[in-house]
């Protein structure tokens, strides 16, 4: 155990140790005095006792951690250098400092977003059931569902399926240990000790909760059990609804509430990390799950008068999920479900009219029901890249930078060499300093990436957005980070360190600082560094130009209305159960009073709002038409108010808008757009023409045809519209509308005049998304917004760093050749020839820059295509515009220190050798 | 003795120097110059053993466990520092006197011959 005992010393060492050295020179001082007395003599002693420093250096060796003694000694020694160049060290700490934060900013979100998972039990086990349409469309009646878009495929798919489908899998199903299904209550009235609130509701499948394997945190959760028509009503509350309304008692257990009317119990409390299946704010978390065998006493809208509209064939409302058993492949699932998904469409003869059945497809359930890793991780891997570029250029820099300033230190470093140390030890010490910035700089770094992260969510994600995800500093993140700061300090330092030491010590010490000039000339590393500074620098330039070029293109597409001045704003009236009747009137009387509120130029509304990315579309039929397909033009359809077109400002081209006397007795008329009136009628005009929109019962006459407008993105062909009256819709019942008002001054100012107004019609209203229509624009285009801001930002910082390397490099240069610079100017060279003379190598390591930018920018930028609008990844314009842009920041920053150069007092530079 | 600065011989001369100490302690504890002065005169003022191998040796010895040493008063009134052996010094010693003599009994055979 003798180690135990050298450890024991050595942590005394550290703690005690002036007593320890005291200890050791008493003892040989004694020894010393012994030898004098015997010897008589003490100039005899002394020489007798030989060289005490060594062995005084050997038994203190003995009691310390040499290598923490050299580490801290290294970092004391360092801290003084960095503390001494000021301006040196305050750039590189700045901007290595920007470069780490922002990397770890975009990790924090790639960590909360592409990586967290559901927390539930073996999340990569779970899987969502989506289909698409396989070539024939069926006529169902859907709800509560999403439909998204495959960016690579371009396939729509959509997440709701019909109770029929659900139950045959749930029966059936032998490749799933669980499949479960579950929808939003839509409306939720909590009453829970006499206090009722609207709060978010869910209905669960009973297998819901044991195929995501979650526990309780109080009581049980709900089961199979549950959900059965004759069970007792039970519910399940979130654990934040417990500690809000229960304060935590653990007697909430059994506590009996009311959802809608109607008395359940509830049973259980769920855990606080569990916040149901969507991550990405499709469905809100909710706060009391019930079953779905209560959907027809909950929800009356869903189950209808008769109590079993859900379980119709047609009416799709159900999301499903399902869990695979161990070793089961996704394809062999999706099969099975495929083939299960057809019999349930069989049974309800759903089949379409050309026999093509809708697919079925799995996607990944890992975290949950939201494509979140779909939908953002292009836009992350790209950002990434880019900060990853932005560190390398600011690594490149400090390297840079500490090559000029490592030929300044050759005395220091030859000094030492001459003195003993090993080139290891150099080096290791100039590591450290090395380490010591980026250590510095890797702390702040941490720090503004905590407020970087935030933002970037902010701006990515829109405010109706609600992106769960915790943006803490998590262990993984600080791991990241510190591994990133590190591997970067070494990598700035290594070679520079390893250049300064290696020296022939003789020659160096005889040459001073003059012999500097020629080996810098010559020095690879340095050049190398420039070079790959500029072509990175370029790199972003060029990306940042693309973007902004195509914020630009998307900012002016002709959109085909008018969208400044509009103030926006929804009401629903089915939430307070309105009658049909009670909504015409409440309607036309609002848009009376609307239209003479003060500050109102006018105003009109729509079923749909424009521009957000919702559409409801169906198909157009032309009875008796041989030139169109039996199942009819996919239109677009919007229910519109008096006004409209000229409010929305599109063009009425032939015919007539609809007006007050379109109403749901009057006879019904539709309005084509331009595109629409083409298709359908290809010949002749379509006024007077019949159509039929959705079901072939529902007839419209042509009354107008409009120009093509956009309707729900910015991006694209305006669709193939048709604009039928808000009380002729061809869905069966009138529902919410969404009011668009254009005001005399600012929209913000009339919004209060507005709110009050709807109160006094009704007090129980409350408005939905008040929003301008630009800002729903901008909402569209927040990611496009984004990048060019961030390349923007991440550009003009490589280009400053570039040019901070390249003035740097130039001025060391100038500085070391003062002497040859003089001698130049007293033989007569002027100012030009001096100038040219400096800048020349620093031209041409510019130009070999400027063009491996180039083709690395050419051959990389078609990664981006698919963010870029109307601009090619290889648009000539941007990229000559970005090279022009870099050589001349590069020829400016080089050209200060060089004018300087040549400014020089050759008498001066003469006498300073 | 005197200190050697090369590794090679350090080490062999230092296990003997390391022995001859454990052995000078088994007569009481001492002080380092006292040490020095024993191995002295025992070896008829042919073994002179440096200070700079001196205490090197005697805090290594201390660290292995094998001495222990307290600050005492020397027989001249000043402060001394006194090692004396332990009995994992004690052991070391017999094992390491033992192979002393098994080694030089070997060397004494070949070159008797």
């Amino acid at each position: 155990m003798a180690w135990l005992g050298r450890l024991r010393l050595k942590l005394r060492a550290l703690f005690r140790r002036r007593q320890l050295e005291i200890d050791l020179e008493d003892e040989l001082a004694f020894h010393l005095a012994m030898k004098e007395q015997k010897l008589g003599d003490a100039a005899g002693a002394r020489r007798q006792f030989g060289n005490d420093t060594r062995f005084r250096e050997i038994c203190r060796d003995l009691w310390t951690f040499p290598w923490l003694e050299s580490l801290w000694r290294d970092l004391a020694y360092g801290a003084r250098i960095l503390a001494r160049n000021r301006v040196f060290t305050a750039v590189a700490v700045l901007s290595l400092a920007l470069a780490i934060g922002a990397n770890t900013a975009i990790f924090t979100l790639v960590n909360a977003v592409l990586l967290e998972k559901l927390p539930v039990r073996e999340p990569e086990r779970l899987v969502v059931a989506n289909w698409s349409h396989g070539g024939g469309r069926i006529n169902i009646s859907m709800t509560n569902a999403r439909t998204s878009r495959d960016p690579r495929s371009g396939v729509e798919s959509m997440n709701a399926f019909a109770y029929g489908a659900f139950e045959r899998f749930h029966a059936h199903a032998r490749l799933f240990s669980d499949v479960f299904a579950f929808t939003t209550l839509n409306r939720a009235a909590l009453s829970l000790q006499g206090q009722t609130d609207l709060v978010r509701g869910m209905l669960v499948s009973g297998g819901y909760y044991r195929g995501l394997g979650v526990r309780a945190a109080v009581g049980r959760l709900l089961d199979e059990a549950d959900d059965r028509l004759d069970a007792e009503p039970a519910a399940v509350i979130s654990y934040q609804l417990w500690r809000l309304r229960f304060g935590g008692d653990p007697l909430a257990v059994g506590a009996r509430a009311m959802v809608n009317g109607v008395p359940v119990t509830i049973v259980g409390v769920t855990r606080p990390e569990f916040y149901g299946v969507s991550q990405g704010g499709f469905m809100p978390s909710p706060d009391i799950t019930l079953t779905l065998a209560m959907t027809p006493l909950v929800d009356p809208r869903l189950a209808g008068s008769d109590r079993s509209a859900h379980l119709q064939s047609e009416t799709w409302w159900l999301n499903i999920m399902g869990r695979l058993r161990p070793g089961v492949q996704m394809g062999a699932a999706e099969t099975e479900l495929q083939s299960l998904f057809a019999q349930s469409l069989d049974i309800t003869a759903l089949r379409p009219e050309n026999g093509r059945l809708p697919v079925l497809h799995l996607l990944p359930g890992d975290q949950g029901l939201d494509a979140v890793r779909a939908t953002h991780s292009e836009s992350l891997w790209t950002l990434w890249v880019v900060a990853g570029i932005v560190l390398l250029i600011a690594s490149a820099n400090v390297a840079t930078l500490l090559v000029a300033r490592g030929s300044a230190r050759r005395g220091e470093v030859t000094m030492r060499l001459a003195l003993g140390a090993g080139r290891g030890r150099i080096c290791r010490q100039l590591v450290t300093e090395g380490l010591l910035l980026s250590a510095v700089a890797g702390v702040l770094g941490i720090l503004f990436s905590i407020w970087g992260s935030r933002a970037l969510l902010a701006w990515a994600t829109s405010p109706t957005d609600t992106l769960r995800i915790s943006l803490g500093v998590s262990a993984r993140v600080l791991g990241f980070a510190t591994g990133l700061t590190m591997i970067v300090g070494v990598l700035f330092s290594l070679a520079p360190a390893l250049r300064v030491s290696r020296v022939n010590l003789v020659p160096a010490l005889k040459e001073g600082p003059g012999g500097e000039a020629r080996r810098w000339r010559t020095g690879l590393l340095g050049r190398g560094l420039i070079v790959l500074q500029v072509a990175l620098s370029l790199l972003l330039v060029v990306g940042a130009g693309l973007f902004l070029r195509t914020l630009d293109n998307l900012r002016n597409v002709d959109l085909g209305l008018r969208t400044e001045g509009l103030l926006l704003f929804g009401l629903d009236p089915t939430l307070n159960q309105y009658s049909e009747e009670r909504m015409r009137i409440f309607y036309r009387d609002l848009l009376a009073r609307l239209n003479s509120t003060p500050g109102v130029i006018s105003a009109t509304a729509s079923s749909m709002r424009l521009l957000t990315g919702g559409m409801s579309g169906g198909p157009l039929r032309v009875p008796g038409a041989t030139w169109l397909p039996e199942s009819g033009i996919q239109a677009h359809v919007n229910a519109i108010a008096p006004q409209f077109f000229e409010i929305m400002g599109i063009r009425v081209i032939l015919g007539r808008a609809p007006t007050e006397h379109d109403t749901a007795s009057s006879p019904r008329v539709a309005f084509l757009s331009q595109a629409m009136a083409r298709q359908a009628f290809p010949l002749g005009s379509p006024l007077g023409k019949t159509i039929s929109l959705f079901f072939k019962d529902a007839e419209y006459v042509v009354a107008g045809v409009v120009a093509d407008a956009h309707y729900n993105h910015v991006k694209g062909e305006p669709p193939l519209t048709v604009y039928v009256p808000y009380e002729q819709p061809p869905w069966r019942r009138m529902g919410s509308l969404n009011f668009a008002v254009r005001t005399r001054s600012r929209p913000e100012a009339v919004a209060g005049a507005i709110r009050s107004l709807v109160r006094e019609l009704d007090p129980n209203l409350p408005l939905i998304s008040v929003q301008t229509q630009q800002a729903v624009i901008d909402d569209q285009l927040r990611r496009e917004h984004l990048f060019a801001n961030l390349s923007t930002a991440f550009g003009v910082m490589a280009l400053m760093l570039a040019s901070i390397g390249i003035y740097g490099v130039v001025a060391y240069s100038v500085a070391r050749r003062t002497a040859e610079i003089g001698i130049r100017m007293a033989l007569g060279a002027r100012y030009g020839s001096i100038v040219r003379l400096v800048l020349r190598s620093t031209v041409l390591l510019v130009a070999v820059g400027a063009a491996m930018g180039t083709g690395a920018a050419l051959a990389v930028t078609r990664y981006l295509s698919s963010m870029l609008y109307n601009v090619r990844p290889r648009d000539p314009a941007t990229f000559i515009a970005a090279i022009v842009l870099l050589i001349l920041t590069a020829l400016a920053a080089g050209y200060l220190p060089a004018r300087r150069a040549a400014r020089i007092d050759p008498a001066k530079a003469l006498r300073c050798e | 003795m005197k200190s050697m600065s090369r590794n090679e011989e350090a080490s062999l001369l230092q296990g003997t120097l390391d022995m001859m100490i454990l052995k000078t302690l088994t007569l009481g504890p001492m002080h380092g110059y006292a040490i020095t002065e024993f191995i002295h005169e025992t070896s008829e003022n042919l073994l002179r053993v440096e200070e700079g191998a001196l205490y090197p040796a005697l805090h290594r010895l201390e660290l292995r466990g094998l001495l222990a040493s307290e600050w005492g008063v020397s027989e001249n009134n000043r402060r001394a520092k006194y090692y004396r052996l332990t009995p994992a010094g004690r052991k070391q010693l017999a094992a390491e006197s033992a192979a002393w003599q098994r080694l030089s009994g070997a060397v004494m055979r070949v070159m008797a011959t």
